[in-house]
């Protein structure tokens, strides 16, 4: 990993808490994450270990509960409603599980809708967005409605429309998550391209398959990350593969003890102290552990 | 906000608009309602108005009119504008000693007396329910712009013989014939003959009580031996020999006139032009009216758009997450709504047009009422039907535009 000049993500102790009272719930715990540019990242966890509050947060969706977020060396963790907006419409795209694309709108104007925001000239839009789709690869639907496109189709629809500002980081939530293997190779190579032209993405997945295509693992956990790890392209990374051949399984005492599938399955990384080669994570790690501990014992 | 990106709205707001459902027409409802009342009130009273400034013209700007005087304190009735009188003015009358004091008083030039007696009369066809007998004088033809279906009006000459001067649905009620020339029509068990038959009449605004279709003209002087000297005179047209003494002569008969009448002003003299200022009088106070009514129409059809654009933004709300997860600001999205919402209420402004003009035409076949609806009308009922979206759409809209994205992009559609 190169540390040559600022990251563009950098996030420090961020929590991020749901509801009031009773029904607090946190769910990420004091994240500490740092991205450099042109990384292409991997997100996995299981359901509800808090991916997609982390892309929210560092997409501007959403705000950090504590902790703070350099973007681009810029803080952006407190920003007024219109500040967040105009950086998420110049420097970040996003993609969704679910495509998002407005239902009335054709799929040449949802693609154009960006340039819209930032008051480009519809002729300028048109031409703009109909170059994205041809760089997609569905050039051919431009006046199609979203509801007669395949998902595959919508997919790359979602990606044309949150590349055509030119963004620097994009973030893709589950972007596979609706699609099968041939639509998931398609919209996983589309990346792939966005990213071998310098720019950064983040992509949340539960195919371990899918690691193939980062240069980087990050594992979630309980709101917290439980495993960082670089890897080759072409290659799954280790916690994935782990993953893929270990099937756990979890009991009743599991439940009871409030110990998840997940310890049985990367026992070394969450119950012990084991050295590691990513000692900033490892960190981490005991953080959350510990913390995790104290809220168990309420 | 660049144009650019307002003209993309315009473009949303109406695809919107034409997507949304027919719930849409009910919500204009009100705007329609609103915005079409305000206009067939306004051509009503411009179109009255034009009439009566042309009645002023034929009767002359430098005559008298003088009428009892309850009916200028009270400014008349206010239905008695749209000639729904068809018989007897419900006010006082003058009197035969009132005609008298205007024939004498120095400068009048020209008396001519409406008088009415209430006495049926019968045609071929029996009593004639709906006729009414005027008592005039040769020249109220002119004075009043009255035209000569056949047969000549009231002359000197018949002054000697019964002749009788037929209004046009008169002539076809009483009579078989299709021109009853010649025949006789008995009132009092007098007969008269026919003479004349007037054109159909369309509207005389200054002279409200007598519908001169149903009108059965004689002369005054028979009239008053009909009645025995006690016919209502409910109006009486003073010319005068010099207009230039006009208001001198008006002031002369106002006071030989309270004399006559034991220092009471019974009988009121006025110029032609200040009798219908009271009648604009009245009209002014019932456009006001109708337009306080047109306002609240307005109102509750501001608040129905109101309420179909809270709808719409609750429906919406991943739509908003998903404009503003890709870079819509708060500024864009309020007026987006607000542009949606003005759209709708323009559109009923529209259809309050178009079912102006309908009522407008409706109002020419059915009645003597000719409205006129003028350009500025029209543009300033746009204009507020605009306004309205613009006012009532904002809360929405500000609903809209202060949503968080992650929260807006989680409701689920
Ligand atoms: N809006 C919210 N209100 C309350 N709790 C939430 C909300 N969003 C997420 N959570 C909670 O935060 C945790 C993380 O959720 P999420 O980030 O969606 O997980 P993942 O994407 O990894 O499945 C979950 O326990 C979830 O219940
Ligand atoms: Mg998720």
């Amino acid at each position: 990993m190169l540390y040559v000049s600022m990251p563009l993500i950098n996030l420090e102790d961020v929590s991020k808490v749901f509801g009031f009272g009773d029904a607090t719930s946190l769910a990420l715990d004091s994240i500490n994450l740092i991205v450099q540019k042109g990384e292409f990242v991997a997100f996995m966890g299981p359901s509800g270990s808090g991916k997609s509050t982390l892309m929210n947060m560092i997409g501007l969706l959403d705000k950090p509960s504590h902790g703070s977020y350099l973007l681009d060396g810029k803080s952006v963790a407190r920003l007024r409603p219109n500040q967040s907006a105009k950086i998420r419409r110049d420097t970040i795209g996003f993609i969704f599980q679910s495509s998002n694309l407005l239902s009335r709108l054709n799929v040449l104007d949802n693609v154009a809708l960006p340039l819209a925001y930032r008051g480009f000239s519809i002729s300028k839009r048109t031409k703009l967005a109909s170059d994205m789709l041809n760089r997609v690869g569905i050039s051919h639907r431009e006046y199609f409605f979203p509801s007669q496109l395949s998902g595959g189709q919508l997919q790359c629809a979602a990606i044309a429309r949150a590349l055509v500002n030119n963004p620097k980081l994009i973030i893709a939530d589950e972007p596979t998550g609706n699609l099968d293997s041939i639509g998931s190779r398609l919209i996983m190579e589309l990346l792939t391209e966005i990213h071998k032209m310098g720019n950064t993405v983040l992509f949340v997945t539960h195919n371990p398959e899918l690691t193939r295509y980062a240069n980087r693992v990050v594992y979630m956990h309980d709101g917290a990350i439980i495993h960082d790890e670089t890897t080759p392209y072409g290659r799954v990374a280790k916690i994935a593969r782990r993953s893929m051949y270990t099937i756990p399984d979890k009991t009743d005492e599991d439940d009871y003890a409030g110990v998840s599938i997940l310890m049985h399955a990367f026992p070394d990384m969450s119950l012990s102290d084991k050295s590691s080669k990513e000692p900033d994570h490892k960190k981490n790690m005991k953080k959350t552990k510990s913390q995790r501990k104290r809220r168990s014992k309420k | 906000m660049r144009p650019t990106v307002l003209i993309g709205q315009l473009k949303t707001g109406v695809e919107v608009l034409f997507s949304t459902k027919w719930r849409n027409l009910w919500t204009v409802l009100g705007i329609i309602i609103g915005v079409s009342s305000v206009i067939v009130v306004i051509a009503i009273g411009e179109g009255i108005k034009q009439q009566i400034n042309q009645q002023i013209d034929i009767i002359g700007r430098n005559n008298l009119v003088v009428q009892p005087a309850i009916v200028n304190n009270t400014t008349a009735s206010p239905m008695a504008i749209f000639n729904t009188f068809d018989h007897v003015s419900l006010s006082g009358s003058l009197t035969v000693s009132d005609m008298q004091v205007i024939q004498k008083t120095s400068g009048v030039d020209q008396t001519i007396p409406l008088s009415i007696v209430r006495e049926k009369a019968i045609g071929n066809n029996g009593v004639y329910k709906n006729g009414v007998v005027v008592g005039s004088m040769p020249g109220l033809e002119k004075l009043l712009n009255l035209s000569m279906a056949y047969g000549n009006f009231l002359s000197s000459h018949s002054q000697i013989q019964n002749s009788v001067i037929l209004g046009q649905t008169a002539a076809t009620k009483m009579f078989n014939e299709d021109v009853p020339l010649g025949s006789t029509v008995y009132i009092n068990n007098q007969p008269f003959i026919v003479e004349g038959i007037l054109n159909p009449i369309t509207n005389i605004p200054l002279s409200q009580p007598v519908n001169f279709n149903d009108a059965l003209l004689i002369n005054y002087n028979q009239a008053q031996i009909l009645a025995n000297n006690s016919a209502t005179i409910y109006e009486i047209f003073v010319g005068v020999s010099q207009p230039k003494q006009l208001i001198q002569i008006k002031n002369l008969l106002q006071h030989n006139l309270n004399v006559v009448n034991g220092d009471q002003k019974i009988a009121s003299v006025s110029l032609v032009t200040q009798t219908s200022a009271n009648s604009k009088q009245i009209l002014d106070l019932l456009t006001k009216l109708i337009a306080g009514v047109a306002a609240i129409s307005l109102l509750v059809g501001g608040v129905g758009i109101m309420n179909v654009m809270l709808v719409s933004v609750a429906e919406r709300t991943h739509e908003i997450g998903i404009r503003k997860a890709i870079g819509a600001t708060d500024r864009q999205i309020l007026v987006q709504f607000i542009m949606e919402a003005s759209i709708l209420s323009f559109a009923g402004g529209i259809l309050g047009i178009l079912l102006a003009y309908i009522i407008t035409e409706g109002i020419v076949l059915a009645t003597s009422i000719k409205p006129v609806v003028t350009w500025q009308v029209v543009l300033a009922a746009s204009l507020i039907s605009i306004l309205i979206g613009i006012i009532f759409g904002s809360i929405p809209a500000f609903k809209a535009a202060r949503k968080i994205p992650i929260d807006a992009l989680r409701a689920i559609t």
